[in-house]
């Protein structure tokens, strides 16, 4: 089973998300978070296998957050989840080799690029 | 290749329309694939309860696009979208306070307080649901961007015939670059585009509105940091 942290300042997005991965085999989602800072502190208590992480949010953003992640938690694999990627993100996911997947309400493209971080990780 | 005013005003242009374009998908994705996948969701779940939640959700986020789709013409002046109806009283204290509890019971907002000195009951004269708009607009800009505590002061100005609403919104020195350009429509200042989801049209709407009720709205850089927005109406 791959325990999955959501973390998006949608409270909508978390709903789908969880509700989309809780009925796919395999995969459970063990919390949601608004923020970044909120996704860190919940990362050190739940030990997720990987966090599926929005990139624009108020307070601490995705792009702190992944920072700090990765020196403090490397284990976790995670996975970019935006809306619309730029230059820029793309770029900065390439750098942090970060997985980057487009929001979309289908679920499959998320649920595979979990399994290939996770597996990696 | 010389460089020239026509190549620079093309390159511009498309550096706009790019700009703008990113803004409406970034915003319009979160409704649209929330639908889509719930819309899934409910078709395959059976428990009464999370069905409710679903559908909760559905009529959450189909209002979100309704709502976009009156800011994006709002915003581009287009006549249809801006309000209809015939001027009344509109209390402006009230209004405030209205329209704050609103953005309160929004998910994940930030603690904020507000103060309103209402200086009696000052009342502007113009359609209410232009008035609710614009403050909504110019109080979610000081809730999103801002800190505690917010403060509104309405005031009568007899002579003129007019009542004012200046918004105190204290927070970081904002760039000459973002107080020059953030009553046009799209413009998203650094930080905006780095923490914060949104069309950059908040400003723009309550400009128009408050235009479009014979009114005016400015913005000026703060004193210690932060914006005060004045927004200026037809009084009673």
């Amino acid at each position: 089973m791959i325990r999955v942290l959501v973390v998006d300042d949608e409270p909508d997005i978390c709903l789908l998300l969880k509700l989309q991965l809780d009925f796919l085999p395999g995969f459970e989602v063990v919390g949601t978070a608004a923020d970044g800072a909120d996704a860190l502190e919940q990362c050190r208590a739940l030990k997720p296998d990987a966090i599926v992480l929005d990139l624009l949010m108020p307070g601490t953003s995705g792009f702190e957050a992944i920072d700090k992640l990765q020196t403090e938690l490397p284990h976790i694999g995670i996975i970019a989840y935006t809306g619309v990627a730029g230059d820029f993100v793309r770029d900065e996911m390439v750098r942090q080799r970060v997985q980057l997947v487009l929001k979309t309400g289908e679920i499959d493209p998320l649920a595979e690029a979990i399994r290939e971080v996770v597996e990696r990780s | 290749m010389p460089h020239t005013d026509e190549a620079d005003t093309a390159d511009d242009l498309e550096w706009i329309r790019s700009r703008v374009l990113n803004v409406i998908g970034h915003e319009l994705r979160t409704p649209v694939t929330t639908v889509r996948g719930l819309a899934d969701a409910l078709s395959t779940s059976a428990d009464p309860a999370v069905r409710g939640k679903i559908i909760a959700a559905l009529q959450r986020n189909t209002r979100r696009l309704e709502r976009l789709v009156d800011d994006l013409l709002t915003a581009v002046e287009v006549r249809t979208a801006l309000p209809v109806g015939d001027p009344k009283r509109v209390p402006l204290g009230q209004v405030t306070r209205e329209a704050w509890e609103e953005i309160r019971q929004a998910p994940n907002q930030p603690v904020v307080d507000l103060a309103v000195d209402e200086n009696g009951t000052a009342a502007a004269f113009a359609r209410p649901t232009a008035v609710r708009r614009i403050l909504s607009q110019v109080l979610r800009n000081a809730v999103t961007y801002g800190t505690s505590p917010v403060t509104v002061t309405i005031s009568h100005h007899g002579d003129t015939d007019t009542v004012r609403v200046d918004v105190d919104s204290p927070g970081d020195p904002l760039p000459a670059e973002d107080l020059r350009y953030a009553l046009q429509p799209f413009w998203r200042g650094e930080r905006a585009v780095t923490t914060a989801p949104g069309l950059g049209l908040g400003l723009t709407i309550a400009r128009i509105l408050a235009e479009h009720e014979r009114g005016t709205l400015r913005i000026e850089g703060r004193e210690g940091g932060g914006l005060l927005t004045s927004i200026e109406l037809p009084s009673e």
